[in-house]
């Protein structure tokens, strides 16, 4: 089962004497190569005891990363936490096998060990050697152009904004009992050495913005969340008062929902409502088509490529060159440069989203989906941020078209089950439809409908595309990786609405 | 390995009080683990890893800060519990914030028997040996059943605990996976899905090797799962008694936990505020925390504070009896902690008389319910809607196979609707839990 939600994940972070990213591979390699003394002799030392063996390819994954948060809850900051995480992930390939190892120790004694653990997957007579004593780096595109990261700011500023949050909930409305707010952010840096002789490196930025309010009347009790973030520096602070905007929308909708009613259930029309629904592709045709369920043949789309999978009005796209997006990626776990993939043109399932495994698989070009969280997992095929082209069609004339059905705003989270192709979805901001108008708010329930045949009833397809604000957590395989979402208002024919 | 945690963990706290921390908790980590996947019998994976990890909480003047650090070298610790000492003036005071009374902490006098002393002797090729044959004992079940993968992991915990009380305690226990995950082809009549698959399997785990349930067991139990989802249809919206399998009352008992745990209880983030010592649930319903059950995933000496683990009633028939609460918590309840610190331990669903047979046969028309999806269990307003799939019951009897519908209603009429218990109780989990049979909930279909 595949997730996405925007729950906290334990908000911990940094402070960090890395202060400006200018250049994404030289902060890298300042800190593996000048702090730590992790050279080219070393890493060729190792992969070169982790193809021992006989495997096919091996790959060293060195991660460091630096993440602070501050929470404010009942007026009061009331925790700060640092953390500050290490390791290297060793793999080597033989075929579609793996063998894995790591260390949390970056000295040559630990690697080593991790080396001949990933080794033991493989047992041929052929055992490849690297050759030469460097490693040939390539510098990708910077798609997260950051001077000053939020870990620079003060402490005293980071306060001052979450402040502002919970004042800006609290002053919309004075049934709002509880605010509590946190700002996160975090620096990793990504080193990926592999035995095809080549060195990747990379400094992503994080940061998140999130506040959750709780509003009261007599025995109702509603909640609201809003978010913002993304790959970005301090002057995405400086764009938009971001902070009275978050605080703003979570109290609203609280205050909406005290007011909202029980939803329908059976099957009807649903609109789903500009950014955040972006929601249904993720589930319903993002995790899907990634390569190793197709590899494996367990997904609702295996074996279908050049078939019409969705109605014609449809063109998908993953993209980790999203700028500044929290699906946002310069170079993947595995060292390949993430492309803008066309996974859906016109209804046609065109192609799935590569690691390395799968690509050698399936014959083709790696598209730079291979993620993983940190050093102790290996990398799978993941979304970056998935969206769908902007349509014709005016979004008021989408909602005058319906006579009764639901349209959905934001959401909680989303789930689908690869093999049948199942989904759900849960809004939280929501309205009936009656006679092409909203008329009211309604509350607690979940969406469900099937990945193919949904996609085949989107009817209609607006043309005021926007992405999702930066606050999308991926789950898959027991690992958690940021991700982005778009989409323009998009009328489905018949979704199953499951309310009491 | 545990020694030395306990040394670090008292420099750990030493330091910290030097530079100028009152109250210090530090907990240390270790884990060791084993993980095989294979698939068309040849193993996909092999991982093994060894990881450990640190996290303290220092206080001063009643404001806080926590470090977390897989770095465990003081010459990295100690810069940092510098500078996080010297930003805690920026921290808000928070009175409620405490170390619990020392006079409640310690260790449960109890033998739980949560490490296979033989752990180490367990042997990496029959494990890998058992792994492929698990795979080719489903597939000999049924030519159509294909392979997820069949998986095999293990590994032991190390961990101690100590804090500025002086307490200073640890434990090591191991936990063995074994299972199968398995899919058939199960193309659908209706509209685009040409491609459908059904994917199911069955896991067994357990603090002792021995303990784990057999290969061929878990192989037919993969296999009867599998193929009673073939040719799954969308049921008809209707209002049906729902048969929650074991696995489904676990993850709708876990919610209503969350429920009555202190965080949410102060937060007013829960249905159950306001509530305690009221009737919540059906009177034949009994619901306890139990940390002392020899063996049990949930098990333990004392909870993440170092208070003594004791068993506590939650539900007394069908009367809400106790939130589970910590030091902060209950302050902020001004209440006494209960030991629960970290959550629940093992949360026993009293079983009832009936078979699960019996709960199916008791329904003329309605659900078996094997499978949720979602986050739309909503602890906070009480109101419960999941995507669902299961087996149609008829006339007492499982029927068809149903999916892509949802059943929704309320926690509380959720409890209140229970029924039926049976007896069969789920041990896969800190939460066990036999079947249930709730009344009443809509199902939302075609």
């Amino acid at each position: 089962m595949e997730l996405l939600d925007q729950t906290e994940i334990a908000g911990h972070q940094l402070s960090a004497n890395y202060l400006t990213i200018n250049d994404p591979t030289q902060a890298s390699q300042e800190i593996f190569k000048e702090q730590m003394n992790v050279d080219d002799a070393t890493m060729m030392q190792v992969l070169n005891t982790a193809l021992s063996l006989g495997g096919d390819f091996a790959d060293l994954y060195f991660e460091y990363t630096l993440r602070n948060s501050i929470i404010l809850e009942e007026g009061i900051i009331k925790n700060s936490a640092k953390a500050v995480i290490m390791g290297v992930g060793i793999r080597v390939i033989k075929g579609e096998q793996t063998g894995y190892g790591y260390s949390e120790n970056l000295h040559i004694k630990p690697m080593l060990h991790a080396a001949r653990t990933a080794a033991s997957i493989a047992s041929g007579s052929t055992v490849k050697t690297l050759n030469g004593s460097k490693f040939n780096e390539t510098i990708p595109p910077n798609y997260y152009k950051v001077l000053h990261t939020i870990a620079d700011l003060e402490i005293t500023e980071k306060i001052r904004l979450i402040q502002e949050v919970e004042k800006a909930a609290h002053a919309h409305d004075p049934r709002i009992i509880k605010v509590t707010a946190t700002l996160a952010d975090s620096i990793k840096f990504v080193q990926v050495a592999s035995s095809d002789g080549t060195i990747m490196r990379d400094t992503r930025p994080m940061f998140r913005l999130s506040v959750q309010c709780i509003a009261q009347e007599k025995n109702n009790i509603q909640v609201g969340f809003s978010g913002v973030g993304g790959r970005v520096g301090i002057n995405f602070l400086e764009q938009a008062n971001h902070a009275k905007i978050i605080g703003d929308k979570a109290a609203t909708q609280a205050i909406l929902l005290l007011d909202a009613q029980q939803a329908p259930s059976g099957t009807m029309p649903v609109i789903l409502g500009p950014a955040q629904s972006g929601i249904l592709l993720h589930e319903a045709v993002g995790h899907p088509i990634e390569a190793d369920f197709n590899r494996k043949g367990t997904s609702a789309y295996s074996g279908r490529i050049g078939e019409v999978v969705a109605s014609e009005l449809c063109t998908i796209y993953d993209s980790g060159q999203i700028e500044n997006d929290r699906g946002a990626l310069n170079v993947d776990d595995e060292g390949n440069i993430p492309i803008e993939s066309i996974l859906i043109e016109k209804g046609v399932l065109k192609g799935y989203m590569h690691d390395r495994i799968s690509a050698e698989y399936f014959q083709t070009k790696a598209s730079g989906n291979g993620r993983r969280e940190s050093y102790a997992h290996y990398p799978v095929p993941r979304m970056t941020t998935t969206y769908l082209a902007s349509g014709e069609s005016d979004p008021e004339e989408i909602i005058r078209s319906v006579k009764k059905g639901v349209y959905c705003e934001s959401f909680n989270g989303g789930q689908v089950d690869i093999s049948n192709g199942d989904f759900v979805f849960v809004p939280t901001v929501a309205y009936m439809i009656e006679d092409g108008q909203k008329i009211y708010p309604i509350k607690n329930f979940t969406l469900i409908g099937n990945g193919p045949d949904a996609m085949s009833k989107v009817t209609m397809v607006g043309n005021d595309f926007a992405f999702s604000e930066g606050i999308w957590t991926c789950g898959k395989d027991g690992q958690s990786v940021p991700v982005g979402v778009g989409l323009p208002t998009v009328l489905v024919s018949e979704l199953t609405v499951g309310g009491i | 390995m545990l020694e030395s945690y306990k040394e670090l963990a008292q420099e750990v706290i030493a330091t910290a009080q030097k530079i100028g921390a009152e109250l210090v908790t530090v907990s240390i980590g270790c884990t060791t683990s084993f993980q095989i996947e294979a698939r068309n019998q040849q193993i996909d994976l092999l991982k093994e890893a060894c990881s450990s990890g640190i996290h303290l909480t220092v206080c001063k003047n009643q404001r806080r800060s926590s470090i977390t650090s897989n770095d465990l070298r003081m010459e990295t610790l100690t810069p940092l519990i510098s500078s996080t000492i010297k930003t805690l003036s920026y921290i808000g005071a928070d009175k409620f914030y405490n170390l619990p009374d020392p006079s409640l902490q310690g260790r449960a006098s109890a033998d739980l028997k949560f490490f296979d002393t033989d752990f180490y002797q367990a042997n990496t090729s029959e494990k890998i040996k058992n792994t492929l044959l698990q795979e080719k004992l489903t597939l000999d079940l049924d030519k159509r059943l294909h392979t997820e993968q069949a998986y095999y992991s293990d590994l032991i915990s190390q961990a101690v605990y100590a804090d500025s009380n002086g307490f200073i305690d640890g434990y090591e226990k191991s936990l063995f996976t074994r299972g199968m995950s398995a899919f058939v082809e199960d193309q659908s009549i209706l509209g685009q899905n040409t491609a459908r698959k059904q994917t199911d399997g069955w896991y067994s785990c357990a603090r002792f090797y021995d303990k784990l349930e057999p290969l061929d067991s878990i192989s037919h139990k993969t296999c009867e799962r599998l193929i009673r989802k073939i040719g799954a249809v969308k049921p008809k919206s209707q209002e049906v008694p729902v048969v929650f399998s074991p696995e489904m009352a676990r993850s709708f008992i876990g919610s209503v936990v969350s429920g009555m745990m202190g965080e949410n209880i102060f937060r007013k983030q829960s249905f159950l505020l306001n509530r305690l010592e009221t009737k919540i649930a059906n009177e034949n319903l009994q619901l306890r925390d139990d940390p002392l059950l020899a063996g049990k995933l949930g098990s333990r000496y004392f909870d993440s504070e170092g208070v003594k683990a004791q068993p506590l009633t939650l539900i007394e028939n069908g009367i809400f009896q106790n939130y589970l609460l910590s030091t902060y918590s209950a302050n902020k309840l001004n209440m006494k902690t209960n030991g629960c610190a970290g959550g629940s331990s093992n949360i026993v669903l009293e079983p009832g008389k009936y078979t699960e047979e019996e709960l199916i046969a008791s329904v003329k028309n309605g659900l078996y319910l094997t499978f949720m999806s979602g986050q739309g269990a909503n602890i906070t307003t009480g109101d419960y809607s999941r995507g669902a799939q299961g087996i149609w019951i008829r006339d007492g009897k499982l029927a068809e196979p149903v999916s892509e519908f949802t059943i929704a209603s309320t926690f509380l009429d959720m409890l209140n609707n229970i029924t039926m218990i049976a007896c069969e109780v789920d041990e896969r989990s800190s939460i066990l839990c036999p079947a249930v049979k709730i009344q009443k909930m809509t199902v939302a279909g075609t």
